[in-house]
């Protein structure tokens, strides 16, 4: 970094706010008590002032063009900031077309051993499904277990209780069995911490 | 209301034509000072017209505790820190020497006056691109803009203290760069 000290004396700083006007009344008082008596200030100050002097007598440099009109189309066509309300920009933010060009697609079902995998996600999620609807049926009153399994055409229609087969559920077992583990967030939260 | 916040509303109330006047008005000073950071006229043009759509995009978000140019130019000089930090090479010598002056054309004599002016503004401005970055903004805003060490301190986003330093420091980089430089001009100077 450029801001490292310097063989300078602490004081040294002040003479070139001084030049500037950008010091306290204290501290001007101090520079000018140095200034009256101490030469070698006296030649920083000229420097500094020199230096000062030279920067501020470049040219001034212009585009030599408006740029305005350029830049209001380029701005309005960033992001229009009125005309539009909040709900039209987010229409136009959530569109099929756009979506399409900005999500990239996710190919997860060109293989073999995807389609095996997800089977068994479906085997297992079923699964887990039943379980927990036969734990709640024991412990719930019978008419949310009916609400669970009311046809949503027909809501007063109930639906009988869907049952396994022998073969699905020890393919469900079976699948259970040979899926590999894998590590499970601790929490939620920490999860989206990590993330 | 200033003449800037009354531009500033009219845009966000939907009056685009208000943001160009407000572009009008601070292309050329923030186009010059780009010019000395980033030592190059066309990166220069580049990041002004970066810097205002920025600015229009963010219109919204400026609560108008500061001017509306320290805003523009905390945005113009964040944009230029990464545009250099993008690798961006500096000017170069002859594009430094066309920046700080026309040189004659005409073949005619030039009058000597204009032309220890035009060397000593190459020189300068050849000093000034030899500058670390950080030194050469701060020195920009303070001899070419004019900001006082609150307002340089708000577009950097520093503390004023080290506004203090850092511009001591600035200087006395320059002050070694010029002195040799400078030294040579005194003897044309003396012809």
């Amino acid at each position: 970094m450029s801001d490292k000290p310097s063989n300078h004396a602490p004081g040294d700083e002040l003479l070139s706010a001084y030049l500037d006007g950008e010091l306290s009344a204290d501290e001007r008082a101090a520079v000018e008590a140095r200034l009256a008596t101490d030469p070698a200030a006296q030649q920083l100050l000229h420097e500094l002032r020199s230096v000062s002097q030279s920067v501020q007598a470049l040219p001034t440099e212009s585009l030599g063009r408006d740029l305005s009109e350029e830049i209001v189309r380029r701005a309005r066509e960033t992001a229009p900031i009125s005309g539009r309300s909040p709900s039209a920009k987010l229409a136009d933010a959530t569109e099929p077309s756009r979506l399409g060009d900005t999500i990239p697609k996710i190919r997860i079902f060109n293989s073999r051993r995807a389609w095996i995998w997800a089977s068994m996600a479906l085997a297992v999620g079923l699964l887990i499904m039943i379980v927990q609807s036969g734990d709640e049926s024991a412990k719930k009153p019978a008419n949310r277990r009916d609400a669970k399994f009311r046809c949503p055409l027909h809501p007063n229609q109930h639906l009988p209780r869907p049952r396994l087969s022998p073969p699905i559920a020890s393919f469900i077992t079976e699948s259970m069995r040979l899926a590999p583990r894998r590590p499970q967030p601790s929490h939620p939260a920490k999860l989206a911490a990590d993330e | 209301l200033s003449d800037d916040a009354s531009l500033i509303a009219a845009t966000l109330a939907g009056d685009t034509a208000a943001f160009g006047r407000l572009v009008q008005q601070y292309q050329d000073r923030l186009y010059n000072s780009l010019l000395r950071v980033l030592g190059s006229a066309d990166d220069a043009a580049d990041i002004v017209q970066d810097a205002f759509v920025q600015a229009y995009v963010k219109l919204s978000s400026f609560r108008g505790g500061s001017q509306f140019y320290t805003w523009l130019y905390r945005i113009a000089f964040n944009l230029a820190m990464s545009h250099m930090r993008r690798g961006h090479k500096k000017a170069s010598l002859d594009e430094m020497k066309a920046l700080a002056g026309a040189e004659p054309t005409d073949g005619q004599p030039t009058a000597e006056t204009g032309l220890i002016e035009q060397e000593r503004a190459e020189l300068v401005h050849a000093s000034l691109a030899e500058l670390s970055f950080e030194h050469r903004q701060i020195l920009v805003l303070r001899e070419i803009d004019g900001c006082s060490y609150e307002e340089i301190a708000e577009v950097l986003d520093l503390p004023v203290g080290t506004v203090r330093s850092r511009l001591f420091r600035a200087r006395l980089e320059m002050r070694d760069l010029l002195s040799p430089r400078l030294h040579i001009e005194k003897i044309v100077d003396t012809r």
